[in-house]
């Protein structure tokens, strides 16, 4: 797994409604998680917006068909959509005739992550390489993969630059928690950035996942 | 650099460069708006059996008036008034659960001596879970064709316990961000204070029920044919100062499938005024891009920041050593501390970039006899004015809330208290 499967991601969701498709829940539920389910996937396609689509209506239509082998205590639902979402995406691929290895190397990407390859804590990074448009996808590509409580809170306070406190009440909780649960985002952050950098250099698979 | 401590430096280089990286960044891909709807379809058919099958699905989605003209064109020919089931209130109440989006026109008209006058229009956009954007237009514009930018742009996020608004001045480029935080000294959840009328209108739309309602009969709406409902206004609006005193809300659904079509408020306000405001052009469930609701201000145009913090007390009171007395300018006291029934709320407005003290403004419920008095007071002597004396440190005018009698607020800032201190001054947790 790519994510930290066991981070808690906060969903409040009634599972029992859900299982019962009570349509208040599925929204709620949809809702949640369409904009992260989308993200994971659209970069696994090769950014190809229709295919993503596609994936993404096969994932969330499987994922409420089989929500009965949801199992909470198992395991969170984004980790466990992730998971549905990965076969969605060899299907399309291998119906499509696309590359099937994109996956793949997605895959050992997902391995890779346990570890950090490179060391952002060496040098300043330069600012040319800020500027350029690959870096910016690799950012974005890295947020895709990281938890959805991390990247709901990053993206709270890097693109809506919502203070501590600001985040802690659109939350319900206090600023501490905030700034811990910023702390470990961010630490997530570099881990993904660095291995999903890392690899592409190593494997000259930049082109297929960027272009 | 600190060279006795190389892993501090290797730790801030590293924070550095990630708050650059993010920054760089963007954010994440999000689902296209058109591909959550087709979705949410999907889902809806198959899911649930209790999903609300949309019938007429284009038309929900957004119809034109050439459509309207030809479906009235059928109902007039082939289809008579009256020969189809009637719809309730549960059936439309069916299509507003089902709203996820909306897109309106609101328009407001007040009757003057010679004639109406238009004071207000504006879009409206309402996107769940707590987005909404209202662009005001200036009176007599057409939404739809307005050449002029609006006279203002104001995007609210909602959250459990807070909100952020954003406020654009187009013809003044300019922008003002207001961050509401909610608190309760409970451990309920804080009842989320009214920040615009459109969206708690639009809630409590959502909740009138069966009961409150009267059938008021059929009418033509846009080339179709409608029932209307009614409910009183003051039943429907928020209690604020601007709640009517008397007057109606008419909801006008399609009788074929009860879409609401048109919703109609008149009312008479507390100037005597006949206020006449429609909610019209309505489209449930289109598309509505992020876009819309961003909270990014345009580059170069200066930003006035505040922070307005809104408190509930239900477990707190006075403390015992504070006095209060509300009396007439050189007179002597109305009502003093044992008139007060309990702590209500506080506010306190912090404006950041004025270099300008807090606002922190307190509520009180007085005791029944108490607000009677002062209320029968003020009736008798309308030009005197009443000063409340806060536990003999301050001398200002309290605001006697006409929405609800028995309140009074007033405004403390001139204590140089923020609200966390005044609190711990000057407030105490009930056992």
């Amino acid at each position: 797994m790519m994510s930290n499967s066991h981070q808690p991601d906060d969903s409040g969701l009634d599972v029992h409604r859900l299982r019962r498709r009570e349509k208040d829940e599925v929204d709620r539920w949809f809702e949640r998680f369409a904009d992260v389910v989308y993200g994971f996937i659209y970069y696994r396609v090769g950014r190809d917006a229709d295919l993503a689509a596609d994936v993404a209506q096969e994932t969330f239509v499987a994922a409420l068909e089989r929500i009965e082998r949801f199992d909470p205590q198992r395991g969170e639902m984004f980790p466990w959509l992730t998971h549905i979402a990965r076969n969605c995406i060899r299907k399309a691929l291998r119906r499509r005739g696309k590359d099937t290895t994109l996956p793949d190397f997605w895959e050992t990407l997902d391995r890779r992550l346990v570890r950090a390859v490179t060391d952002l804590g060496a040098d300043p990074l330069p600012e040319e390489l800020l500027a350029r448009k690959e870096t910016a996808e690799l950012v974005r590509m890295a947020l895709t993969n990281l938890p959805f409580r991390y990247q709901v809170a990053l993206r709270r306070h890097y693109f809506e630059e919502l203070s501590l406190h600001e985040m802690a009440a659109l939350e319900g909780s206090s600023e501490g928690a905030m700034k811990v649960l910023l702390h470990r985002a961010r630490k997530a952050f570099r881990t993904a950035f660095e291995t999903i950098t890392t690899s592409l250099l190593e494997d000259g698979h930049s082109g297929r996942a960027l272009s | 650099m600190n060279p006795e401590n190389p892993d501090r430096n290797h730790a801030d280089r590293t924070d550095r460069n990630i708050d650059r990286l993010l920054e760089a960044g963007g954010p994440a891909p999000k689902m296209p708006d058109a591909l959550k709807a087709r979705i949410r379809e999907r889902l809806a058919a198959s899911g649930s059996r209790k999903t609300v099958v949309q019938r007429n699905p284009r038309r929900w989605a957004g119809w034109t008036m050439a459509a309207a003209a030809a479906l009235a064109f059928l109902f007039f020919t082939f289809w008579p008034m009256g020969s189809q089931a009637a719809i309730s209130w549960s059936d439309v109440l069916d299509r507003l659960e089902a709203v996820r989006t909306l897109r309106a026109v609101t328009s407001t008209e007040v009757r003057i001596a010679g004639g109406t006058v238009t004071t207000q229009r504006a879009t409206i956009h309402f996107k769940d879970p707590g987005l909404s954007r209202t662009e005001l237009l200036a009176p007599g514009t057409d939404a739809a064709t307005a050449a002029a930018p609006p006279i203002s742009i104001t995007v609210i996020h909602r959250g459990p316990a807070g909100a952020e608004q954003l406020i654009l001045h187009p013809r003044k480029n300019r922008a003002e961000r207001v961050s509401h935080v909610f608190r309760a000294d409970d451990d309920e959840a804080p009842t989320r204070p009214i920040i615009d009328l459109a969206s708690e209108s639009w809630k409590r739309l959502k909740q009138i029920t069966g009961e409150e309602t009267s059938r008021i009969g059929e009418r033509i709406v846009d080339g179709l044919p409608a029932t209307g409902f009614e409910v009183p206004a003051r039943d429907f609006f928020p209690a604020t100062g601007a709640t009517p005193v008397d007057g109606t809300v008419r909801i006008w659904a399609a009788s074929e499938d009860a879409v609401p079509l048109l919703v109609e408020l008149r009312f008479t306000d507390r100037a005597g005024r006949e206020v006449f405001t429609t909610l019209s052009d309505i489209e449930w469930n289109v598309p509505l891009e992020d876009e819309l609701f961003s909270l990014i201000v345009p580059v170069d145009w200066p930003l006035e920041r505040t922070r307005i913090e809104t408190v509930e007390y239900t477990r707190t009171g006075l403390a015992p050593h504070v006095t209060i007395t509300v009396a007439p300018d050189d007179g002597e006291p109305l009502i003093d501390a044992t008139g007060v029934a309990s702590l209500v709320g506080a506010e306190q407005i912090t404006r950041r970039q004025q270099d300008i003290p807090d606002q922190v403004r307190v509520t009180l419920e007085l005791k029944p006899a108490a607000a009677d008095h002062l209320h029968a007071f003020r009736a008798a002597n309308p030009g005197r004015l009443l000063v409340l004396d806060f536990n003999g440190e301050l001398n200002v005018v309290p605001k006697l809330d006409d929405t609800h009698p028995n309140r009074i607020s007033f405004d403390l800032s001139l204590l140089g208290l923020d609200l966390e201190e005044l609190e711990r001054a000057c407030f105490r947790r009930r056992p």
